[in-house]
Formats: C-alpha cells, sequence, structure tokens
C-alpha cells in the first residue's frame, strides 16, 4: 500500500476520520492525545475511542519524538458503552432486553 | 529571565481573550502559562451556550458587548458563533411574569427578548412537550460555539503571534519585589520578569492569588454534563433552559451530539474533584426525557464534571486586585465562556488605558472583603 492510501485511511469509524487529518492536525500543534481528540473528534463517537485511540497513539508516535510509554491514552467516561437515556433516566427496569 | 509586559496564567476561554486583545491593543510581549493544556479547565467542560438573558444591569451590558465581539472573533478567528438562540421554559404563571419584568429590563437594554405561547415555542423545537407550558422567553440573538472549536482557534491564532501560549507549564510560585513593581513567575523550566501579572486561573485562582499573598474568593463547585451520540442536524437548535427541571439546560453542538445538564445539589460541598456520577446521569436523563421525550430513545456516550469558580455573590472578580500590576479574571461562577470576549476586551483596555466601557466597578474584586456583595446573576445548570 502506498503512503497515500495509507493516509486516506479511516483511523475513527464513529466519526470518519482520516490519518491525514491526525498528522495534519499534530504537524499543527496539537501534539498530544487530549488536544487531538478534541481537535480531531477521534475517539468522541459511539467507541469511546476503543477502536481509534491507540491508533492515533501509534501516529503519534511516528510524528513525533514520544514513546508509546510516555503517552496515556484520554480518560475513559461513564457510561462505559452508550446507554439510551431512558435506562439512565430509570424508565426500563429489571430485565434488561432492548436491542435498539 | 526572560521579560514580558503582561503575563496571564491560565488559558481558558478568559486567558486566552486577554491575550488575544492585548495583542489587538499594541501589547505583544505577552505569555500565556497554561498549567495543562488550551482549554483544559472550566472551558472545555462548559455547556457552550452564549446568552444575554440575564437579571442585573451589568450582566445584561457585559454580555450585549460580548455577544457583539462573539461575533468578531468568530469571522476573524474562523469558527461558528451560532445564534440559535436561548428559549427559557416557563411552566408556571410566576415564573411567567417574573421573565416577563426581565423581557421589559432586557429590551430597555438592547436585548431582542420576547414572549412565546406554548404553540409558538413548538415552532422553535418540534421535539419539545409543551403540555405543561405557560410560556417562554426566547431571544434569537442568543447562541452557542463549540468550546473545542474556539480553543483551537485561539491555540492555532497564536502560533503566528508574538503573543506565547506555553501550555503543559505549571506557575510554580511568584517573587514580589518590594522595591519595585516587578514580578518574578516561576515555571520549572523558565522565569518570567513582569510589571503586569494577570490571574486567570479559574477554579484555581486561590491558588495563584495564594502566590502574590493575596486571598481570593473563589470556590470550585463540581457542575457535570452529559452529551447523546450525534443526531441530525436541526434536531434542537436552541439552548433550552427549564427551571422546572432541576434548571436543566440542552441543547445540539455542532458536532451533532446533544449536551445536557442540570444543577447540582445544593448540599454538595466544593470540591476539585471532577468524576462523573451515576447519579447525576440519573437526574439529567430524567430531566431530558421530560423535556424533550424522543431523546429517551438517544444513547448517552459520556458524562463529565467541570467546575463553576464561584464567588461568594455569584458574580466575577475583575480587575487589578492586591498588590499593583496584579489583575484577577476569574470566579465567573459558571458563565465564564460566554462572558469571555467582554472580559479580555475590558481587561486588555484597564491594564493598558486605565478604563474600559465595560461596567466592570460591579465586578471590582474588592467588594467581597468590603461586604458589598451583587444580586447574584442569573444562574443555569
Amino acid at each position: 500500500m502506498s503512503n497515500r492510501n495509507e493516509e486516506e485511511v479511516i483511523v475513527c469509524r464513529c466519526r470518519d476520520i482520516t490519518e491525514r487529518e491526525i498528522r495534519q492536525a499534530i504537524n499543527d500543534g496539537f501534539d498530544t492525545m487530549e488536544l487531538l481528540k478534541r481537535k480531531t473528534k477521534a475517539g468522541t463517537g459511539t467507541c469511546g475511542g476503543r477502536t481509534c485511540l491507540p491508533h492515533v497513539r501509534r501516529i503519534l508516535v511516528e510524528e513525533t519524538d514520544k514513546t508509546p510509554e510516555e503517552i496515556d491514552l484520554t480518560r475513559t467516561r461513564s457510561p462505559v458503552i452508550p446507554v439510551p437515556v431512558r435506562f439512565t433516566a430509570g424508565e426500563v427496569t429489571g430485565e434488561v432486553n432492548d436491542n435498539d | 529571565m526572560i521579560e514580558r509586559d503582561v503575563v496571564i496564567i491560565g488559558a481558558g476561554s478568559t486567558g486566552l481573550a486577554i491575550g488575544y486583545y492585548l495583542e489587538n491593543l499594541g501589547v505583544k510581549d505577552v505569555t500565556i502559562l497554561e498549567k495543562q493544556y488550551a482549554g483544559s479547565g472550566s472551558t472545555g467542560r462548559c455547556g457552550t451556550g452564549i446568552r444575554a438573558q440575564f437579571s442585573d444591569e451589568p450582566t445584561i451590558k457585559t454580555m450585549v458587548g460580548a455577544e457583539e465581539l462573539w461575533g468578531e472573533l468568530s469571522r476573524d478567528l474562523g469558527f461558528d458563533f451560532r445564534r440559535t438562540g436561548y428559549l427559557y421554559l416557563h411552566h408556571s404563571e410566576d415564573e411567567l411574569a417574573r421573565y416577563r419584568e426581565l423581557k421589559r429590563r432586557q429590551n430597555s437594554l438592547g436585548v431582542t427578548t420576547e414572549i412565546l405561547q406554548p404553540g409558538e415555542v413548538k415552532e422553535i423545537c418540534e421535539h419539545l412537550d409543551i403540555s405543561d407550558l405557560e410560556g417562554a422567553s426566547y431571544n434569537p440573538e442568543d447562541g452557542k460555539a463549540h468550546p473545542f472549536e474556539v480553543v483551537a482557534a485561539f491555540k492555532q491564532h497564536f502560533d503566528k503571534s508574538p503573543v506565547e501560549l506555553k501550555e503543559y507549564t505549571e506557575v510554580t510560585g511568584v517573587e514580589l519585589n518590594r522595591s519595585g513593581q516587578e514580578k518574578i513567575v516561576k515555571t520549572p523550566e523558565r522565569k518570567f520578569k513582569t510589571e503586569v501579572l494577570v490571574n486567570a486561573a479559574g477554579g484555581w485562582a486561590p491558588e495563584i492569588g495564594r502566590m502574590v499573598e493575596t486571598e481570593v474568593p473563589v470556590e470550585p463547585y463540581r457542575h457535570q454534563a452529559v452529551i447523546t451520540e450525534p443526531l441530525e442536524p436541526g434536531t434542537i437548535e436552541p439552548m433550552v433552559i427549564s427551571m422546572a427541571h432541576e434548571d436543566a439546560y440542552l441543547t445540539q453542538t455542532e458536532r451533532g451530539g446533544i449536551i445536557g445538564g442540570v444543577a447540582t445539589p445544593e448540599d454538595e460541598p466544593p470540591t476539585y474533584d471532577t468524576s462523573e456520577t451515576l447519579g447525576f446521569e440519573n437526574r439529567v436523563s430524567r430531566a431530558l426525557a421530560s423535556i424533550v421525550p424522543g431523546l429517551k430513545h438517544a444513547r448517552l456516550l459520556r458524562s463529565w464534571g467541570g467546575y463553576y469558580a464561584m464567588t461568594p455573590d455569584g458574580n466575577p472578580l475583575i480587575g487589578e486586585f492586591g498588590p499593583k500590576g496584579c489583575y484577577i479574571a476569574a470566579g465567573f461562577s459558571g458563565h465564564g465562556y460566554m462572558m469571555a470576549p467582554a472580559v479580555g476586551l475590558g481587561l486588555a483596555e484597564l491594564i493598558t488605558r486605565g478604563r474600559t466601557k465595560f461596567p466592570f466597578n460591579y465586578y471590582d474584586p474588592g467588594r467581597i472583603e468590603r461586604g458589598d456583595l451583587r444580586e447574584g446573576a442569573l444562574q443555569m445548570g
């Protein structure tokens, strides 16, 4: 695969953010995980960053002189998986069997 | 030792705006120091709303000016300031009557607030439940801007500007020079010598205050918020406020999710803990699902905590405070983000010219110690 194609690879599938956009943001000075997430939206979709943030970290390592050990992933927030509002509102109790 | 004309501590919306307007007024040797990343405090955790619908005259005037500046800034820096309006839902006759009074005061100061019938509310946002509604206050000129976009725009501006923004640079101490007006601001790697020091550290303003031997009457109260998965654009355009639902607010951000919050319980003490809680998720979910029934099917993606940096009277501290040349712009009590452009320009004017067109005497930091408290600003979420 050529570099050009690699750069069109979608890194964040929830938000459709490409590898090129991540690299561009790093070169624009958004060179930490927190800054990248807020600038590019990568990691703010329904998967909560589980799919993409390790890839974002790998790209950050490639673009900067940091090692993976120096880069913390961003904080995981509640709820751990997306939950319909009627669940957290307490309208659904007992056995949960919801497929929406 | 690096000599600067002004050192600003804190790169939230307030500190960033002060740096920006100092530059506009010709002060170029400015450094903004931020212990984490720009917008990492209250700015990046806020509800995104910008309104002139307040109750006291100075805050209304300040916000009328701020909304004009938000418009200019959005064009000059390249972010969206969307004037999608603020809609206060009123569920009782008493509340509606009180807001009719506020509308008159707001109108007299140039704010385009109108009172709407429930049917008209439905035209502005079709998904709202209007069954128990008496009416609503609506100012179409109020709006919102995404804090991440705003902070990124400032950051990119400062990349090409003489104003220096130093992130991940914590101030560890300040030396006051007794004979002159010099202040030495210490960070782990560098020291800065300046005559003008601005404390824009939000919830952490008391820590910076102690470094210049000044007691800053600010306490951090945790306020939480949630965001749903992205929904179709245009789902909830205005910022919707409902006092009847624990002072709830909700709106759709330009990234698509519905952001919302409710008030913090009155018995929750001040804290630097920003953990999210299940109890909050439960209360805000009930509010969202009552105000917009369709939202019960939307999925919550995240919840998070931030601070309202509260002063004893719920109004900010803006101006010179403590040793000569030490300024403060903090304690915004939940309104710092929306006020930031006016505070930035106004404080830059105070620093360079000794006066400003904004009514900042009202926010005189010394008033708390004198016991001269103001009427609390109208507060939500």
